[in-house]
């Protein structure tokens, strides 16, 4: 998965963000389950919204005051592409 | 503890009526027994309280949902209740406005079911020319902005079929596909003899899924549900009983398990009766196979029982007579040699199935 590398990545259409009141977790809902975000899914995933790669690991290292964060990003997205719930117009 | 034990999925069959007559099809036998339907308003308040006691998705199913007038009211109603609504249908009756009218409720995803990839097929399986009407829904809900997920239900008259299904998806530029084995309760138990693979088969079809995955990564998301009847052990049925999962059938009882409601010596309490909220935590039938002290040896002893907790209660009830047992799909069940069994006349040639019916059932076992 070394050249895993999507341009602008979304959430697969069918996906969904929520916060859930009850359970106090961030998760992503989509048909078949529910996937439960730590802090910092979280906040990739509520920058998801059509931004580059780029722009969301700026933004994300901004707004935490660190460096480096790209690697992260990119394990991230590859957890959610494996789970099928990123959007397929964002090829590996 | 509690917060763990909250429901994730409610399981909405708003009836049971349905203009196809599949022969695996995981209503109850004694279709006509369950009537009457609950009301919208009924529903609309099994959603509140779904919703309230931590459901996060609401799926709409059937019979065929898409029978009921009030359903865009009721997924509207749903969305307002901050529920993830699907629905899945067998798209028979689906028109585009009656699409139009979901999407505009805010159903945020439609799962329709596959019968097999070719019409004469699907259409005898089915018992009923629906494939033209899947192709043209299928269409149409993409046209509309729809995620599409197809459901394509494997078994021995269609598992050889399964590259033709994947590419059939692959062209209808579907999102993703399940490829789930028939599970072996209800009408399918039934026809357990007319529809089990042979183990040929069903390594041969793994072999494809696993070649068309890799050919259609990034285009197409397939998940293969492996069937357990090969299996040395059993799956973990509904991740446990009580645990995530709830039903609501068409009459308003509610049920652990969609195919639970014909164990006999279960009571099943309706939304009529008490609240999800009393269901599901006080209940009688939600608390009988909850967890793992319930469990029979080999199972409480057995290394794997936090995994599966014993298996399908429907399962070891059809075979065995005692849904108490543990699953007979297991290579360490008591019962183990029922299974076999079941394996070795599916090696037959088929014989015809007994399509589902709203009529009383014959009472004739197939056994
Ligand atoms: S499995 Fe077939 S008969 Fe049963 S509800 Fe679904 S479409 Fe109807
Ligand atoms: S003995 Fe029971 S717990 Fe162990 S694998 Fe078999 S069914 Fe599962």
């Amino acid at each position: 998965m070394t050249t895993f590398d999507p341009k602008r990545p979304r959430l697969a259409s069918f996906a969904r963000y929520r916060w859930d009141k009850i359970r106090e977790q961030h998760q992503i809902v989509y048909p078949e389950g529910v996937l439960v975000l730590n802090g910092t899914g979280a906040e990739i995933v509520k920058r998801m919204d059509g931004r580059t790669l780029e722009e969301i690991v700026g933004d994300l290292e901004a707004a935490f005051a660190r460096s480096g964060l790209r690697p992260d990003v990119l394990n991230f997205l590859t957890g959610l592409y494996d789970h099928g719930l990123l959007n397929r117009d964002d090829p590996a | 503890m509690t917060t763990l034990l909250r429901p994730m999925s409610l399981t909405a069959e708003l009836t049971y009526r349905c203009p196809l007559q599949c022969p695996y099809c995981s209503n109850p036998i004694h279709l006509a027994d369950y009537q009457p339907e609950l009301d919208t308003e009924t529903w609309k308040r099994v959603l509140r309280e779904a919703a309230e006691l931590g459901v996060i998705q609401a799926h709409f199913s059937g019979g065929e949902p898409l029978l009921r007038k009030d359903l865009p009211e009721l997924v509207r109603y749903a969305r307002e209740c901050d529920l993830y609504c699907d629905l899945s249908t067998s798209a028979y009756t689906a028109t585009r406005e009656r699409l139009a009218a979901l999407k505009d409720a805010g159903l945020d995803a439609i799962q329709v079911s596959l019968l097999d990839s070719r019409k004469e097929g699907n259409d005898w399986v089915g018992g009923a020319e629906s494939f033209k009407k899947k192709c043209d829904a299928i269409r149409w809900a993409k046209e509309l902005g729809f995620p599409v997920s197809l459901n394509a239900v494997l078994h021995r008259h269609n598992l050889d079929h399964v590259e033709e299904i994947l590419r059939l998806a692959l062209d209808w530029e579907v999102e993703r596909i399940e490829l789930a084995h028939v599970q072996y309760v209800g009408w399918a138990f039934r026809n357990r003899t007319a529809l089990l693979p042979t183990r040929a088969q069903l390594e041969h079809a793994q072999d494809v899924v696993a070649r068309m995955q890799d050919e259609a990564r990034g285009k197409l998301f397939i998940l293969h549900v492996l069937p357990d009847f090969y299996q040395a052990v059993p799956k973990a049925c509904l991740q446990g009983w009580g645990t995530r999962f709830m039903t609501v059938a068409p009459d308003g009882a509610v049920l652990p398990c969609l195919s639970a409601r014909e164990i006999p010596g279960l009571h099943f309490p309706k939304v009529t009766e008490a609240s999800l909220e009393t269901i599901w935590f006080n209940s009688e039938v939600f608390n009988q196979f909850r967890g793992t002290a319930w469990l029979p040896e080999p199972c409480h002893s057995c290394e794997r029982r936090d995994i599966d907790f014993g298996g399908c209660r429907c399962q070891a009830f059809l075979f065995t007579g005692d849904a108490g047992r543990t699953d007979p799909v297991c290579h360490k069940a008591p019962d183990h040699a029922l299974v076999e069994e079941a394996l070795r006349l599916a090696q037959a040639p088929a014989r015809p199935f007994e399509y589902r019916t709203f009529k009383p059932a014959p009472t004739a076992a197939t056994h």
